[in-house]
């Protein structure tokens, strides 16, 4: 009867999941990984802020259009005609989408926050590609397998990388809008915070598929540098591959390039910018997306954890 | 805390250090190299015209001297505190890695003191210097100890 209570008592634990995350997290700036994703996380986000801020403040310092300050500037030109169509062309939306984005909600927050979530899924996969490929290549986990399941270590990790990073995140965004605040001064701080918490959300939900996608291949690899390449890679290439599979169909199968708006929508790529849509339906959908996405490679890179060599 | 046992994101920073310890001294030579040459072609008509131009910027000739000894100093403690990461060394490693972070926050702040602006692009220049500082004060606090 021993093993059958063993196996009982080992079985998948919510407590032992919470201290692996809790230890994962904590460990995450004493590995090289967290240095460098907080490292970049950090000067990617701050330079996206300031490619946008820092040409308003530039103008004002020239004492730009009419002598207004950096608000007024910045209202005046991201609010106009130009920047509304180009929004539209970035998130391939309607009218209504982008005046949401640029007049119903701080227009200098939006635009920031439309370029942060191109680089979300790129900056993520620096924080999380290492979850467990190193320990696998050392032979770590072994000592860990004596005291707990391979499922609360696989998901215990997964949960640690997703709280280092939601640390990292709320950081960068905790500088951005005390910045817009209190330096640009461009908006009501009400306004500002509700959108930067959306916003945050929004990175967020954004992050988390990516991160089960780096769990999964981290834990198919031995080696960690090459974890974060094929990340890198499935990140990157998906895209190319997509906008090519859409090229291919509107050219040669004359297929209407309205129809093939779901080409994008199998990777969590293509809905990121519903996740800052108008309506909450949309956007409950995006967060559903997002979910199924990150619970799809959650399962399958714990088949691969259970029944791998470690 | 042994050698042996250096963790990775101590080694991940002592590579950070000379990677911007050495961008730092090329961007120094590179500076004073380009005086001298300006200065050499132009018979120092260029170099008085450019050095009128500070002044009437608001960077007259003693912040600019400051300027460049607190960028040499900073270059010097970055890859000295660099080697000492490596060796986990608590005087070359966390001593003078608190020095470049404390060097990096004065030199902002006399900057600040001197008329100049307080922007993003300042603020991403104090992300590695604060990370230093925070870091090897408390995350590697036990590792540099030898």
């Amino acid at each position: 009867m021993e093993p059958t209570t063993s196996t009982v008592a080992r079985s998948w634990s919510l407590q032992h999941v919470g201290i692996i995350a809790l230890y994962s997290m904590r460990f995450a700036l004493r590995s090289g990984g967290g240095l460098m994703f907080l490292l970049i996380f950090l000067t990617v986000g701050l330079s996206v802020a300031s490619l946008f801020i820092t040409p308003l403040e530039e103008l004002v310092k020239m004492d730009g259009p009419d002598g207004m300050n950096t608000a007024e500037l910045s209202m005046t030109i991201l609010e106009s005609d130009m920047v509304s169509q180009a929004v539209e062309w970035i998130t391939n939306s309607d009218s209504a989408q982008s005046e949401y984005l640029l007049k119903d909600n701080p227009a200098l927050l939006s635009a920031i926050l439309l370029i942060l979530l191109i680089a979300v899924p790129f900056t993520t996969c620096f924080g999380a590609f290492n979850q467990t490929s190193g320990d696998i290549a050392s032979r770590g986990l072994r000592y860990l397998l004596l005291r707990t399941e391979r499922a609360n270590i696989f998901l215990g990790r997964f949960v640690g990388v997703l709280l280092f990073t939601i640390v990292s995140v709320i950081g960068t965004m905790l500088v951005i809008l005390l910045y817009v605040q209190f330096k640009v001064g461009a908006y009501p701080g009400m306004d500002l915070w509700a959108w930067g918490f959306q916003g945050l959300t929004a990175v967020f939900f954004l992050s988390l598929p990516y991160i089960a996608l780096c769990a999964w291949i981290s834990c198919m690899l031995d080696t960690p540098f090459g974890s974060l390449a094929i990340c890198l890679l499935i990140s990157g290439f998906s895209l190319a591959i997509l906008y090519l599979l859409k090229l291919t169909l509107i050219t040669s199968m004359k297929v209407d390039p309205e129809s093939l708006d779901w080409v994008f929508k199998t990777v969590p790529w293509g809905w990121k910018y519903e996740l800052l849509h108008g309506s909450p339906v949309v956007r409950i959908t995006a967060i559903l997306a997002m979910l199924g996405f990150t619970v799809g490679f959650l399962f399958l890179g714990l088949r691969h954890f259970n029944k791998r060599d470690l | 805390m042994a050698e042996g046992k250096r963790p990775g994101g101590l080694t991940a920073l002592a590579v950070l250090n000379f990677v911007f310890g050495g961008l730092s001294a090329l961007g120094i030579l590179a500076l004073v190299a380009l005086l001298g040459t300006v200065n050499a072609v132009s018979g120092g008509e260029l170099a008085s015209a450019a050095g009128e131009g500070m002044a009437e910027a608001g960077l007259g000739g003693a912040m600019l001297l400051i300027t460049i000894c607190l960028s040499i100093a900073s270059c010097a403690l970055l890859i000295i505190s660099g080697v000492g990461y490596i060796k986990q060394k608590r005087v070359m490693g966390r001593t003078m890695g608190s020095l470049y972070g404390i060097l990096a926050l004065v030199g902002t702040l006399l900057a600040l003191g001197a008329g100049g602006d307080f922007g993003l692009a300042e603020i991403i220049g104090l992300i590695y210097p604060v990370l230093t500082l925070i870091m090897v004060n408390t995350t590697f606090k036990e590792d540099l100890v030898n």
